[in-house]
This record gives C-alpha cells, structure tokens and sequence, in this order.
C-alpha cells in the first residue's frame, strides 16, 4: 500500500518537472526552479509530518513521491557536467552553487521559522 | 506526440520513485548518514550521463521510451529536495558531516557522470 502513494505522488512530480522543463526550452533554469522549489516544499511536509499534521500516506504521496521526484540531482549532475565539456565553467560554478546553497538556505530558513528548532 | 511523452514520463517517474523508496526501506539504518540517497543520486548521475551520451541507445529507442527513462525514472530516482532537507538535518547534527555530505554527493556525482559520458563515447569509437 504504501508503494502506491510513493508512485502516485512520483509519477505526479515527474510530469510536473517535465512540464515546466518544456516551459524553460529545456534549459538548467528548469531544473534549478523545480529543484528549489521541490526543496523548499519538502521543508514543510516533512515538519507538518514530524509534528503529526500530515498523515504516513500523506507524506509518502507528498514528500517522498512528489517532492522526490519534483527535484532531481542527475538531471543537475548532467547539466553541470555540460557546462564543463562547452568549457562554460563560470556558469558551472554558479549553477552548482546556487543550487546548493539556496535549497539548503531555503529549508533552514523554513524550519527556524516554524520555531521549535528542526524536526528531527 | 506530447501526450506520449508525459505518460512516458509519468510512468517512468513512479519506477523511479517506487526504487528510490525501496532502496531506503533496504538501507535503512541507525546511522544519521543519508547513504541511501547517495547512492541513488549517484547512481543516477552515471547512468544519465551514460544514456544521454550513448546515442546508438537513443538511436535504437523511441522518444518516448527514451524521455521516460532519462527525465522520467532516473530524473524521479534521483532527488535533490530530499539531499537539501537531509543537509540540514545533518548540520544540526554535526556540521562536519554535512560537509562532507554536500561535497561526496556533489563531487562523486559529477565523476561519476563524467564517467558515464567517457564510457558511451568510448562504446560510440568501437560501434
């Protein structure tokens, strides 16, 4: 039972990763949008989760199904690899490094507003 | 025909995500360290730089079945929400381990992708 959520919510995220791929001409911007974004609601789903607002099959459907599969880090690892081999390492850099650390920023930011410290 | 490619991509993306979470059910562990979705990202990162780059691969399959296995199942394999959240995470926990988190995922992600483009172009020179 719990496969199901888990597939459901990643077939979902796909397709909306895809979609706003095709929105951006398939460009990295894309991915950096739905990567930072994915990041930022897996925050909260997995606060409201460990606070018991969300329910177990809630948080596979939402944070591990969509949320997983929103955001992807081969698709990431491909286009900086990319940029290296057309020699674009500036944007290399600023790619990697935004990505990184506005996710990272994003859901630290999230979880010190919510109060009570981190979720774990 | 897009619609052929979003149910591609739908039904790559729940393979994907079905073996993502089954390899965190495998590997769950005590430990703090998030090893299950290193390995998965890393994984990942090798086989799409293998298949992106192999083009008598993407010569011999469908658009279709070719977008469902690269931005489908190995773009919903691998995840980047749950790396950030997991970071975090780990840097409350012990800073020093967040470090070497970001940094083993980023830097083996990006050699094993390479390694993945070195190997299809190797497969393209003897084909």
């Amino acid at each position: 039972m719990n496969i199901l959520f888990v597939a459901i919510g990643g077939s979902i995220g796909s397709i909306l990763r895809f979609f706003i791929s095709i929105k951006f001409s398939k460009r990295p911007i894309g991915t950096w949008l739905a990567n930072i974004t994915g990041s930022l609601l897996l925050a909260l789903t997995l606060y409201f989760y460990q606070k018991g607002t969300i329910s177990q099959p809630l948080w596979l459907l939402l944070g591990i199904g969509f949320c997983g599969s929103y955001t992807t880090f081969s698709t990431f690892g491909y286009e900086v690899l990319q940029m290296m081999n057309n020699k674009d390492y500036q944007t290399a850099i600023l790619y990697i490094f935004s990505s990184i650390l506005i996710s990272i920023f994003t859901v630290a930011f999230i979880w010190l507003m919510l109060g009570n410290g981190y979720p774990y | 025909m897009v619609l052929k490619l979003y149910v591609a991509v739908a039904l790559g993306g729940m393979l994907g995500a079905i073996g993502r979470y089954s390899i965190s059910i495998i590997m769950e562990s005590d430990s703090v360290f998030p090893i299950a979705t290193l390995l998965v990202n890393l994984l990942g990162c090798f086989l799409l730089a293998y298949l992106m780059s192999a083009s008598a691969i993407k010569n011999r399959i469908s658009t279709e079945v070719f977008t469902g296995l690269t931005t489908g199942l190995l773009g919903a394999f691998t995840t980047f929400s749950t790396f950030a959240s997991e970071t975090v995470v780990l840097w409350n926990y012990n800073p020093s381990m967040a470090v070497v988190y970001v940094l083993l995922s980023l830097l083996l992600g990006l050699l094993l992708a390479y390694g993945g483009f070195l190997l299809a172009k190797k497969g393209r020179r003897s084909t």
